[in-house]
């Protein structure tokens, strides 16, 4: 068995969990209350798999009916008529996403929209789920809940380019626009490992050793007291702060990112999680791709810029510095990839192009080094959802997950994508046509025209200058 | 735009020259030297902001006080007359918030229990100078920094800045929720502290009734100490307490949601140490106002929130949903550019008492314009200006600012209310100031020309019908 296919057996294993419901994405079969109720709660780490594939049931109608039992009035939010990409599945022509609260409960051509829903008209615009980048800065308060801007400029451009989740260090939080209600999704997805030079390495080591030691005698405790043996149990008291988090990890509750970009670096990293048995996500590796397969069979993701540069070193025999086939290489042997881009914050300094508002370009740059179109954007929406743990709730559409959606007129990794409206928690978050950031920008006919530009912001050159307010406002 | 107003205010000029004639001689006064405790305005306007406006109009004055208001008042023979027949009277303006002619400092944390009265002593004289000839009248002094800085006291624009209510207490407390997160953090912790106050008294006070119990167990028949009706023994009635004398400090908040055997006031005069009285634990003085709020005392002290941003509102909401706030005035801070426009209609359906800065601004990032204070009273809330920069210049500007905001699109009545009886509101003074009406202070300010016209000018200042401040030089 080749390095590569094993790769490819781990990212199927590491898959699995989400690929269980990754059918084809319908209707939910909505008959009662309880079956209605059953995805308001999800606190389970993996999606309900409805038990039933398309089935187009009358989904629409029974929840509501389902609805009227309940006090509360649901909140109904349906887009319609769009070409649905859910990432997970086929895509859907003309079809239409329902949600209630902020789930979305049916997927399909024929779905039945409640009475009073929100509705959003997407005929002849493409909708994807809303993108996730897994690092970000700038966009997220410190802490989220006591700090974000919930109206920043940041956050609004990162919503008009699609983006509806971002990581930012290890705390997950969704772009709520004007809210604060379900802003956070997770507090503290990973845990960051440091290998950076050999002495950090050995302190890692270190700490892991103590860690393991503690697990096998209280293992070797456990059983001990299971045959009746009057033992003592091993000392815990130790394990407080980043024990406990390694004591975490090891146990495979928990997650860690480490930082490496070159061989040596990678090459540790893949020694470590493969020595303790780590789930690990690889931050940077520009130099992964010369040793994709042994990352892939260490069971290593990697999320990437595809733009990082680092320069060969001509005094080395074998392959070093970055490669624009990065992504596809890693890709190839196995190892699920994340994209970022190089610059992870809003710049509205002119860095056009290389920043988190072009995020569906860094992927699209991957895909022009021979990623497949269809892992471009897994790598920008299901993959960095699962490396950051929130699979069940973001990264695609489907049934059960929180209605984050991108709605745009292009292909996601076309240069003109913008988005037309931005979705987050089954609210519009962004609408193009009302904000006036990017109002004037035209890319598709049925536009219509823009309006007259001394109202708008940035005055182009040669306009003249916008007239003061007159005495009649 | 300035042409055309330079115009205007030219226009304005000649045109209240040509009505007004020549200027009555300034010895209207001397001619007229009746008692001091009685004062007569005749008014070419009479302006009382809560009521009708009466042209001309009179307002008599005595012992400082409005005694009447009207078009027909009989001026009585021993008034002392001041003649404004030429002008327009309105109630003095007020400013709810400033800081001017103090130093600026950064005070963090919970400091509820500060004043900024302590500091009034510090600062030189002169420099409420600019306010009085502005025509203020009373000034909410506010202390420095953020979190919660302290307390606000209300004073008038002398230099000795007395006190525009004598005792009336802290005018309001200030808190300030912007400077995310340490701000929002402030707060919530201070009303957790005042809740594990608050709890930590009610755990005190059931055991001092345990005690009390066994007690009247131990002697059957002998009703418990400091329980002058009480129940059956072993089954203490709870009866609602009635208004309990503390021998406890003034700023102790009343007593208790949960009611307790009301101590007998004789014990509780005589005996200091005693278990006949309940003694509730000392609370922190910067904790007592979020104590007071937190059992909706009815004496707890007014608060002022100030929000810097949209998103500070929504923070504020936040905050809402996990404590239960007191009911707050705000203090909306819209700069030249702003995002308030995104939130003012969730603003103006609680229909609040609003600070904010009568001035145009531009929705942030954009060109677009948009006039927050007319926003915020199209969607329901309550305008009171504060002046746009808290200096001598913002003070002199303050009238042409709200006849500006006007223009912009604050409907009139509430442009007068907002220079006034609204500031006077967030102060606590709504029934002192801010209006003329019979039993008010007759703090009144003497105009050349309708308030909200640019270019009109103070002419003169009363404080209780006396002239404080008065515009040399004539007229223009």
């Amino acid at each position: 068995m080749s390095a590569r296919s094993i790769g490819s057996l781990l990212l199927l294993l590491l898959a699995l969990p989400v690929a269980a419901d990754e059918g084809p994405v319908c209707c939910e079969d909505l008959v009662e209350g309880p079956a209605a109720h059953r995805h308001d709660d999800l606190d389970e780490p993996a999606p309900e798999a409805p038990a039933t594939p398309p089935a187009e049931a009358p989904g629409g109608q029974a929840a509501a009916a389902a609805a009227e039992k309940k006090k509360e009035p649901d909140r109904w939010f349906a887009v319609t008529g769009g070409d649905v990409y859910p990432v997970t599945g086929p895509a859907l022509r003309g079809a239409t996403v329902l949600a209630r609260n902020g789930k979305v409960v049916a997927i399909g051509e024929r779905v039945a929209v409640p009475a009073g829903a929100e509705v959003v008209d997407a005929r002849g615009l493409r909708v994807y789920p809303g993108l996730v980048a897994f690092d970000s800065s700038g966009l997220v308060g410190s802490p989220p809940e006591d700090a974000t801007d919930v109206f920043g400029l940041g956050l609004q451009i990162a919503l008009a380019s699609g983006i509806t989740t971002v990581g930012q260090g290890p705390v997950v939080a969704k772009l709520t626009w004007g809210t604060l209600e379900g802003h956070v999704l997770e507090a503290n997805a990973w845990l960051r490992l440091d290998v950076g030079s050999g002495q950090a390495l050995a302190q890692l080591r270190g700490e892991l050793e103590r860690v393991r030691g503690y697990l096998r005698d209280r293992r070797a405790f456990e059983q001990a007291r299971a045959r009746g043996e009057d033992v003592k149990e091993p000392d815990r008291s130790w394990l407080r702060g980043r024990p406990a988090q390694l004591e975490q990890l090891m146990l495979g509750r928990a997650r860690a990112v480490i930082a490496a970009s070159g061989r040596t670096e990678l090459l540790r990293v893949a020694g470590l999680v493969q020595e303790y048995g780590l789930r690990a996500t690889v931050l940077g590796g520009q130099e992964a791709w010369t040793v994709a397969s042994l990352l892939g069979r260490a069971g290593l993701s990697v999320v990437l810029a595809p733009r990082a540069r680092r320069d060969a070193d001509p005094q080395l025999e074998r392959e070093s510095g970055w490669s624009i086939e990065s992504a596809a290489l890693l890709h190839q042997a196995g190892v699920p990839v994340a994209i970022v881009p190089t610059s992870r914050s809003i710049g509205t300094g002119g860095l056009g192009g290389n920043d988190l508002a072009t995020l569906n370009l860094e992927a699209a740059y991957a895909v022009r080094g021979g990623l497949p179109e269809a892992a471009a954007l897994e790598a920008i929406t299901i993959v960095p959802a699962r490396l950051l743990g929130v699979a069940d709730r973001v990264g695609s559409i489907e049934v059960g997950k929180d209605c984050d959606l991108l709605i745009t007129d292009r292909d996601v990794l076309h240069y003109e994508m913008l988005a037309r409206y931005t979705v987050v928690n089954g609210r519009v978050a962004y609408d193009k046509a009302k904000e006036a950031l990017l109002r004037a920008v035209r890319h598709s006919r049925d536009e219509g025209p823009a309006e007259t530009v001394p109202q708008l912001w940035p005055r182009r050159p040669g306009e003249p200058e916008p007239k003061m307010p007159d005495s009649e406002r | 735009m300035t042409t055309r107003h330079g115009g205007a205010a030219l226009l304005l000029g000649l045109l209240l020259v040509v009505l007004c004639g020549p200027a009555p001689a300034p010895a209207a006064r001397a001619d007229d030297p009746g008692q001091d405790d009685l004062v007569a305005i005749r008014a070419g306007r009479v302006i009382t902001v809560s009521g009708e406006e009466f042209a001309p109009g009179v307002v008599i004055v005595r012992d400082g006080r409005v005694e009447a208001v009207g078009a027909r008042v009989e001026v009585p023979r021993r008034a002392r007359v001041i003649d404004a027949r030429d002008g327009v009277v309105m109630p003095g303006f007020v400013s709810a918030r400033t800081r001017l002619g103090l130093g600026r400092y950064d005070r963090g944390g919970n400091q509820a229990h500060l004043s900024a009265g302590d500091e009034l002593a510090l600062a030189e004289p002169g420099r409420f100078e600019a306010a009085l000839s502005s025509g203020f009248v009373a000034l909410g002094v506010v202390p420095s920094g953020g979190g919660v800085p302290g307390q606000a006291v209300a004073v008038r624009p002398l230099d000795e800045a007395p006190p525009v209510a004598p005792a009336s207490g802290p005018a309001y407390v200030r808190a300030r929720l912007s400077d995310l997160p340490g701000d929002k953090r402030v707060l919530r912790e201070a009303f957790k502290a005042a809740q594990a106050a608050i709890d930590k008294e009610a755990q005190a006070r059931d055991e001092w009734e345990k005690k009390q119990r066994a007690a009247a167990g131990q002697q059957p028949g002998q009703p418990a100490p400091g329980q002058p009706a009480p129940g059956q023994p072993g089954q203490p009635a709870r009866p609602a307490p009635p208004p309990q004398p503390q021998p406890q400090p003034p700023q102790q908040p009343p007593q208790p949601q949960r009611p307790g055997p009301a101590p007998g006031a004789p014990a509780a005069a005589t005996a200091p140490v005693s278990t006949a009285v309940f003694v509730p634990p000392p609370v922190a003085k910067n904790l007592q106002p979020f104590v007071a709020w937190l059992r909706k005392a009815p004496d707890a002290p007014r608060l002022l929130l100030e929000l810097g941003s949209a998103s500070d509102w929504v923070h504020l909401a936040d905050l809402r949903g996990r404590i239960e706030l007191p009911p707050a005035r705000y203090f909306v801070s819209n700069g030249a550019s702003t995002d308030w426009h995104r939130v003012v209609e969730e603003v103006g359906a609680e229909k609040p008492l609003v600070l904010v800065f009568p001035r145009l601004s531009f929705e942030a990032n954009t060109r677009t314009r948009v006039h927050v204070p007319a926003e915020l009273a199209r969607a329901g809330a309550r305008l009171a200006f504060t002046p746009v920069t808290d200096d001598a210049d913002g003070y002199r500007r303050h009238l042409e600012a709200a006849a500006l905001a006007h223009r912009d699109g604050v409907p009139r009545e509430e442009a007068l209310r907002a220079l006034t009886l609204h500031p006077a509101e967030v102060l606590g003074l709504e029934g002192e100031l801010g209006a003329i009406e019979k039993g008010r202070r007759a703090d009144l300010v003497i105009l050349d020309g309708d308030p909200l016209e640019a270019g009109t000018r103070v002419t003169q200042v009363l404080l209780d019908g006396k002239p404080a401040w008065r515009r040399e030089g004539g007229r223009r």
